[in-house]
């Protein structure tokens, strides 16, 4: 039976949307078990991950890769519904009060995802009790933010000091253009990432897995 | 002449030699502060982005109290209540939604469908005023409404524009100075990808309507150079601003950037400098991996802005060709010390400026976050290291 | 394709003077004028309506 889903993951990193969807289709008509399908994506976007981390992929491929995942999950989450989903941990990702910036975080969210983690993205514009909020709600280990606008860089200050007060036990880690060790100290952050994988590398080590 | 016209002069001889690729008596400085100038003048968010005196006025303040060859801002582009007549449906502005000192907020999508894509083709005109301005703003709903909004926005605009004009003339009579560039336009891909298509909808495009996405560029391409030229007004003194977005490294791959970025782009500047006019080839982000093909412009055509490239790859690709400017780090006129920044700035003027060609300007926009003795600390070190 | 190139309408023209002149009929004075007046407002009308995606 698992032939029918022969390839599922080559087609994702070719980026070959109408292969992939076909195969999802095929696979859950021939009974394929939803998830195997997804472990499968799973792989696909780590490898796309590498691939950027090693220049051989750009955004674009990135993008392209998370529009066929979303159409390849529309068609497999009816199906996942009862089946528990495992994951390495939670993470809470989001833009920065004020900063509307939203591109480079859904690729890192998008990534994270891919490697196995459950993530929350609150999205863009988010203030500090909405991180707060979310790190509680789900037990985060791991907060990541991202922020480009240099002007935002500030309130993300009051917004680590914020969780910090909050007395909750998360690392945080944030990224973006202008993000580098001296914004890292300034704001208070544990780790800083500047590229998309950096995020999967910080989560490597975060969780252990 | 007066005092002002003859500092005027001088000041225009001191950047068009250096767009010019030659060595001025000293390296001209062109800051392009957008939102700092708000803090620095004391009005808030709300007063920029909605009243055109006070946004003029921010340059004014800045103008009298530092010496700089061009006149930096207004700091805001954004006419709120323009957007307010027409009822835009992707801004968010401070004063309104956000908190009066708030940054405005752009919420970008996929305005444009694919399935638009050949009405956009045949008569993009039509197709914008038709389809695209009712589908962005609420003021559309009905035929009153529409047309009220079409009259208030079309006023809004003369009049803020006549107000610009008016600042025009008194910054050269008043303060010897001008604007650092005449006119806006845009890299036919960047027109489909920021406002129309989205990011998203024009990465799917190269993948799964490689051929609609190309028509719609090459028809952008008349219609970008003629738009640089009306903004303009026909001048070919200034360069004509470009923000160039969607370009840089690593948004496209490399066959990417040369089938859907490059050719139309190089085509509108290449147009542009046969009326004469020169770009400034504003590269938001880091260009480096593209510099050879940039090279193939003719010599002059375009200043290029360094925000996140590679300055010394810039400079042996481009140097001797083209004027490069800026690349002071926005970060550092954050965070780092006067010393820090005079210190960057030195080594720019010897490494970058010592054979001319160079305007000095940080990497980015430079918005509230940077300290006003750094942005000092900038123009001291220019106007008297900058000597040549 | 090349027709449909030439058919085109050109940049800072919303509604050609060709299509105008039909609908104004005979002209009795001096058409230049009228239509010089006619293609600044044009050319006023296309930036506007570009101004809204050039940016
Ligand atoms: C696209 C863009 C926009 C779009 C945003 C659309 C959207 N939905 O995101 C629009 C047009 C709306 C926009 C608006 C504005 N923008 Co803008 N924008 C850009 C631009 C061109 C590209 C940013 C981008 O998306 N890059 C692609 C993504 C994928 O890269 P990235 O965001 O850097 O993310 C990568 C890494 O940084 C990292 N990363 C990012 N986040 C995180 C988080 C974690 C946890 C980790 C590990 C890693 C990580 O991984 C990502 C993938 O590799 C940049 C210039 C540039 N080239 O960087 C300017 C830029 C960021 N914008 C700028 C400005 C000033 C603005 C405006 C104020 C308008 C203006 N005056 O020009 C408004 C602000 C609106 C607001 N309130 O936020 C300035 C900021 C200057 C400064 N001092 O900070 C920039 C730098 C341009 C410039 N050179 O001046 N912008």
């Amino acid at each position: 039976m698992a032939n029918q889903i022969d390839g599922l993951k080559d087609a994702l990193v070719g980026l070959d949307m109408y292969k992939v969807l076909d195969k999802v289709k095929a696979g859950l008509d021939a009974g394929v078990a939803p998830m195997d399908m997804v472990k499968d994506l799973q792989a696909g976007m780590v490898e796309i991950g590498d691939r950027f981390a090693r220049g051989e992929y750009f955004l674009s491929e990135l993008i392209m890769s998370g529009e066929i995942m979303k159409k390849a999950m529309a068609l497999l989450e009816p199906k996942l519904a009862g089946v528990d989903q495992e994951y390495k941990g939670n993470i809470v990702i989001g833009t920065v009060q004020g900063d509307i910036h939203d591109l480079g975080k859904n690729i890192v969210a998008m990534l994270l995802k891919g490697a196995g983690y459950n993530v929350i993205d609150l999205g863009v514009d988010v203030p500090a009790e909405k991180f707060i909020d979310a790190v509680k709600e789900n037990q985060a280990p791991l907060l990541a933010m991202s922020v480009l606008l240099t002007g935002c860089q500030d309130p993300m200050r009051d917004i680590i000091k914020a969780v910090r007060d909050a007395g909750l036990d998360v690392k945080v880690l944030i990224g973006g253009n202008y993000v580098d060790e001296k914004v890292k100290e300034y704001c208070g952050a544990d780790y800083f990432g500047t590229t998309a994988d950096d995020g999967v590398k910080v989560a490597k080590q975060v969780f252990g897995a | 002449m007066s005092d002002k016209k003859i500092l005027y002069q001088e000041r225009l001889n001191r950047f068009i030699t250096a767009m010019d690729v030659g060595k001025p008596d000293r390296v001209p400085i062109r800051l392009t502060l957008s939102e700092f100038l708000a803090k620095y003048a004391g009005y808030t968010l709300q007063e920029i982005y909605y009243q055109m005196d006070k946004n003029i006025e921010c340059s004014n303040k800045f103008i009298q109290d530092f010496d700089v060859d061009t006149v930096p801002g207004p700091p805001s582009l954004w006419m709120g209540g323009i957007h307010d007549a027409t009822g835009a449906k992707y801004l968010k502005f401070a004063g309104r939604e956000l908190e009066k000192d708030k940054q405005f907020q752009f919420l970008e999508s996929d305005y444009m469908k694919a399935e638009d894509y050949d009405d956009f083709i045949a008569n993009p005109t039509k197709w914008i005023l038709t389809t695209l301005l009712p589908r962005i703003h609420t003021e559309f709903k009905d035929p009153y409404r529409a047309h009220l909004s079409l009259i208030k926005g079309a006023a809004g605009m003369v009049m803020n524009q006549g107000m610009l004009a008016e600042a025009g003339k008194r910054w050269a009579e008043e303060y010897g100075i001008f604007p650092p560039f005449s006119g806006m336009s845009k890299a036919p891909f960047d027109t489909l990808g920021d406002v129309l298509r989205g990011l998203h909808g024009i990465m799917m495009d190269m993948h799964l309507c490689p051929d609609k996405l190309l028509a719609a560029l090459d028809v952008l391409v008349d219609h970008n150079i003629y738009y640089g030229m009306a903004t303009a007004a026909g001048d070919t003194t200034l360069p004509l601003f470009m923000p160039l977005h969607r370009g840089s490294y690593p948004f496209l791959n490399p066959e990417q950037w040369d089938k859907f970025y490059w050719p139309t782009l190089k085509k509108v500047i290449e147009g542009l400098w046969k009326h004469g006019k020169r770009t400034l080839f504003y590269a938001e982000g880091d260009w480096t991996p593209y510099l050879e093909k940039i090279a193939e412009l003719p010599d002059k055509s375009i200043v290029f802005h360094v925000d996140m490239t590679d300055m010394k790859k810039a400079k042996e690709i481009l140097g001797g060709r083209f004027c490069l400017s800026g690349n002071v780090p926005n970060t550092l006129l954050t965070y780092g010390t006067p010393e820090e920044v005079s210190d960057y700035c030195k080594k720019l003027i010897d490494e970058v400026a010592c054979d001319g060609g160079f305007i000095m300007d940080a990497g980015g926009v430079v918005q509230w976050d940077a300290k006003v003795e750094n942005v000092r600390a900038m123009i001291e070190t220019t106007l008297e290291y900058g000597v040549y | 394709m090349a027709t449909e190139d030439s058919k085109r309408i050109p940049p800072g023209v919303c509604l050609p003077w060709e299509e105008k002149v039909k609908d104004i009929g005979e002209i009795r004075g001096d058409e230049d004028i009228i239509k010089s007046e006619w293609e600044k407002l044009e050319a006023f009308a296309y930036v506007y309506i570009w101004w809204w995606v050039q940016r």
